[in-house]
């Protein structure tokens, strides 16, 4: 007797710990090959395996439990017994109370980030996949370079992939072949013209350098004078144009200094009015070149700051996508974006990834019709940065650090902007809302509860039902109800339905069949709670369906303890 | 001093004449309740599955049901529907609980399988032929104002889906994924702009996941619309051949009582039950479907076929019960303490 709780405890460990193997049999059976990339093969299995158990757990546990009532436990009167039911009643009610929170905290700690670890595999292999063909095209069309950077996206994914390595590496060597030819032509150039300088005497070079000297080529002049003089130090007109066009650079060199700093001035007079005037980008493109040329002057040091502070306010890098482009997130996000009563503004993300506070969407469109459905305008932006200041703003213009004509912005595919153009847009979710919002199956069971929280508010507001998140919140409250009553009624209907006159051999090949029954029974039990909190929800109301669902689990469990006290202690009156 | 009888196995013959009356009166009772009690059962059973139904049907298009004409309405036609399976879920739990009470065992058996065979039969001839589903449930559900939530993207309607309607579709394929535009083309199926279309499945695009019942309750209610089809079919045809085929499909069904004493552990014979009358359902609609009942005619003749089922159902009934007879022997119902 006093093992009961412990042998119960392990039955139901040893039934759960089964039920993973044969998930993760099957997992690795039915592994989607078209979908995700081989090395994805084992971590797919063992979190499939896993959601997949947290899933069973209830119909597995009642399997065990109904068998050790039925089958392993012996009543006292039995021979080779003395078990106490209603102590063995006891012990197991304060064991199910365990195993609700056990699988309360696996159901909703461990369950939703699972399933957005499958969908990140899934995105991850789209991403390389994508990756991989841009790359291949580029490669095809010998634009070397520009394939780079979509081998390397692929191999930070996939980095034992030997065959995208090779590809990677031929681009990368036929890259370097070709710069090599290049420099090599280049070299073969300046000694051709070297040795052709050196078949010319001292009296021709010195002409040439006549010439230069007379265009005023004060460089080429003294060049080709000193090497009419290496050829004979004796020629005096050589060294005259020699020391004449030295003369004549360092005069130019002293009026240069003057009107470097007279440009100078011009150029951080031109950059700071660019900065007073609100131009930020442009104000920081010339203080960013200004810096490279003049690293130590203070007022280039400050504006360069000031003008780089504001540049972030309202666009950021392009580069910044490129460290996030890897990073898996969620798919297909669309929302009704209430930003103004007399609009009605669609926004759509292709690819979403959160970095907390900030983040980062792929492919974005805006659509704005009227309440009448006119068209007022339609918008397309590769990129956007997501950031929560005084509500959520997208920030739909990115600019490259140093090149100033490599910007991505708003396209507008029909319509203008309206009012003033702007590269900000306010979005009404919040960043951790987004994701909900994503139209890909089954989305809402990967927001943990605290997010469907959060999603419930304004769900509605965003063009969607808000029972479908009502409907999900209700159903996982309910389901550690569930385990519980259907763990007492196990007891019961165990104990009720008992191997009294002995277990026989063949008894045991026929068990599998209970689990696979129980697995029926306890899928339309779900089922038809469902349908009835989603009846109840939809005529009366979050909170109503809530309490009512409540006391329809309280009814239940209160009918299991009775069926449950009902039960005998012994085998025999 | 006369022993108390509660439980069959504990009267034996030396007990005393008043124990063994009390006995068989008791064993009479039991016999004769088993229609009351198979009727109780029954009305239960429909009506927790009307219930079912109705909450089902509802919650497929939540807006079209308003009123207490439609709420009423929806209700009658969802009883229907639960008629016929209720009747086999009574039989199943009747059996359930016949396991252990007192009685004739083949007056018993005749009993259940006239109870099952006369309700089926009064449901087919005199109710309305069984629908699967309230027909109303086949139209999408739309909502005004809402993002409704598609298979391949998604659709937004300001107002309704009728021709000239405005809309913003998403569409998850393609390189731009918006489109606004005014509906140009509308069904049940699919919506089009002229531009773009896309497909309107599922049909409740909001509650889908909610709604999608387990693939077997799904197939279970198939079944049953086979064959009670079937059923209404014949008697359309012939009252006689009706009795026929519907008695000896009852007659099938009840002689499955075997496997609820299959094995000396009551918790395993329930659950044998249960599959093996999934499998009887199972193979008797795949039998009364057009499909086999087109195989079946190229060997009997049309005006036959009905006999031919009546055979088939009463030919695998009297199988079962033979085996009953030879190897699980009534005596043997695990409470008589003799268990296999």
């Amino acid at each position: 007797m006093i093992n009961v709780g412990r042998r119960l405890f392990l039955v139901i460990l040893l039934f759960n710990f089964l039920a993973y193997l044969g998930f993760f049999l099957f997992s690795l059976i039915r592994f989607p090959a078209s979908e995700l990339l081989p090395i994805y093969l084992w971590q797919w299995v063992f979190t499939e395996a896993g959601i997949k158990t947290i899933e069973a757990f209830m119909p597995v546990t009642i399997s065990a439990i109904l068998l050790s009532f039925s089958f392993f436990f012996r009543a006292s009167g039995a021979a080779g017994s003395s078990l106490n039911f209603h102590r063995i009643a006891g012990t197991s009610l304060l064991l199910f109370i365990f195993l609700v929170s056990v699988y309360t905290l696996l159901a909703e700690g461990f369950a939703p980030g699972f399933r957005v670890r499958l969908e990140e595999y899934k995105g991850n292999t789209r991403f390389a996949e994508g990756s991989l063909k841009e790359g291949d095209r580029l490669f095809l069309q010998n634009r070397l370079e520009e394939a780079l950077p979509y081998f390397d996206y692929y191999l930070s994914i996939d980095p034992d992939n030997e065959e995208v390595s090779g590809r990677r590496e031929k681009a990368a060597a036929d890259l370097e072949l070709d710069r090599e030819d290049e420099a090599a032509i280049q070299a073969k150039e300046r000694t051709a013209r070297r040795s052709e300088m050196l078949n010319q005497d001292a009296a021709e070079l010195t002409t040439v350098a006549q010439e230069h000297l007379a265009r005023r080529d004060y460089y080429s002049a003294h060049y080709y004078a000193d090497m009419a003089m290496q050829l004979d130090p004796q020629r005096e007109d050589a060294r005259r144009i020699a020391a004449e066009a030295w003369n004549r650079i360092k005069e130019s060199e002293f009026s240069r200094e003057a009107r470097e700093t007279g440009d100078l001035f011009r150029r951080k007079r031109e950059a700071y009015s660019q900065l007073n005037r609100g131009n930020t980008i442009q104000a920081y493109y010339l203080f960013t070149e200004l810096l490279r040329e003049y690293p130590l002057d203070r007022d280039i040091q400050t504006f360069s700051t000031e003008a780089l502070q504001r540049v972030r306010q309202e666009t950021f890098f392009i580069d910044e996508t490129e460290h996030v482009r890897p990073v898996p997130g969620r798919h297909s996000i669309f929302f009704l974006n209430r930003s103004e009563p007399e609009l009605r503004e669609f926004v759509y993300f292709n690819r979403f990834v959160s970095l907390g506070t900030l983040a980062y969407a792929f492919d974005i469109e805006f659509l704005g019709i009227s309440p009448k459905g006119d068209l007022i305008y339609h918008f397309t932006v590769p990129t956007g940065k997501i950031l929560e200041s005084d509500g959520t703003l997208i920030m739909l213009k990115s600019i490259h650090r140093s090149i100033p004509d490599l910007a991505y912005e708003p396209v507008y595919l029909e319509g203008s902007p309206r009012g003033n153009p702007s590269n900000l847009k306010s979005l009404s979710p919040s960043i951790t809302e987004i994701p909900g919002y994503s139209m890909t199956e089954s989305s809402l069971k990967l927001q943990y509860f605290h997010e469907l929280l959060a999603l419930r508010t304004g769900y509605g507001e965003r063009g969607f039902h808000p029972a479908a998140v009502e409907s999900e919140l209700i159903v996982r409250s309910m389901r550690p109800f569930s385990l519980l009553i259907f763990g007492t009624l196990s007891i019961a209907i165990g104990w009720a339905l008992r191997a009294r006159f002995g277990r026989r051999w063949y008894h045991v090949p026929l068990l599998p069949v209970i689990p696979i029954v129980v697995f029926i029974l306890s899928d339309l039990y779900l089922y038809a709670s469902r349908l009835l909190q989603l009846y109840l929800l939809l005529q009366s109301g979050f909170l109503l369906s809530l309490i009512v669902m409540l006391f329809v689990q309280a009814l239940l469990f209160t009918g299991s303890l009775i069926l449950l006290a009902g039960q005998s202690t012994h085998d025999a009156a | 001093m006369d022993k108390l009888c509660v439980l069959s196995h504990e009267c034996l013959p030396g007990d005393g004449p008043h124990a063994t009356i009390r006995f068989e009166v008791s064993k009479v009772k039991g016999t004769f309740l088993i229609p009351v009690k198979y009727l109780l059962i029954y009305l239960l059973c429909a009506f927790i599955l009307t219930l079912g139904v109705y909450v089902y049907s509802w919650c497929e298009n939540p807006l079209k049901i308003t009123g207490m004409y439609g709420h009423a309405d929806l209700m009658f036609r969802s009883l229907y529907a639960a008629l016929v399976p209720a009747s086999l879920v009574a039989l199943v739990i009747l059996i359930l609980i016949l396991q252990g009470s007192r009685g004739f065992p083949w007056l018993m058996f005749i009993a259940l399988w006239l109870s099952f065979s006369g309700l089926l039969f009064i449901q087919i001839a005199y109710l309305r032929p069984y629908q699967p589903l309230p027909p109303r449930t086949s139209l999408p559900v739309e909502i005004p104002g809402r993002i409704h939530s598609y298979r391949d993207g998604a659709v937004y309607i300001e107002e309704s889906f009728a021709q000239g309607a405005p809309l913003v579709m998403m569409n998850v394929s393609g390189t731009i994924n918006l489109t606004a535009g005014r509906i140009e083309t509308v069904s049940d199926q699919m919506v089009s702009t002229g531009e773009t279309s896309l497909e309107r499945v599922p049909k409740n695009p909001f509650f889908h996941e909610a709604l999608q019942a387990p693939p077997i309750i799904r197939r279970i209610f198939r079944d049953f619309a086979v064959i009670s089809s079937f059923f209404a079919y014949t008697y359309s045809k012939s009252f006689n051949q009706a009795v026929l085929v519907i008695a000896s499909f009852g007659f099938l069904i009840s002689s499955c009582w075997i496997f609820g004493r299959f094995t000396s552990w009551p918790l395993l014979n329930a659950v044998y039950l249960l599959f093996v009358l999934r499998l009887v359902v199972l193979f008797s609609a795949l039998m009364l479907g057009p499909d086999a009942q087109e195989l079946f005619k190229v060997f009997v003749p049309n005006r036959r076929l009905i006999d031919f089922m009546h055979y088939i159902f009463a030919g695998a009934g009297t199988a079962l019960v033979l085996w009953d007879l030879i190897f699980i022997p009534f005596r043997r119902f695990p409470e008589n303490g003799a268990g296999r």
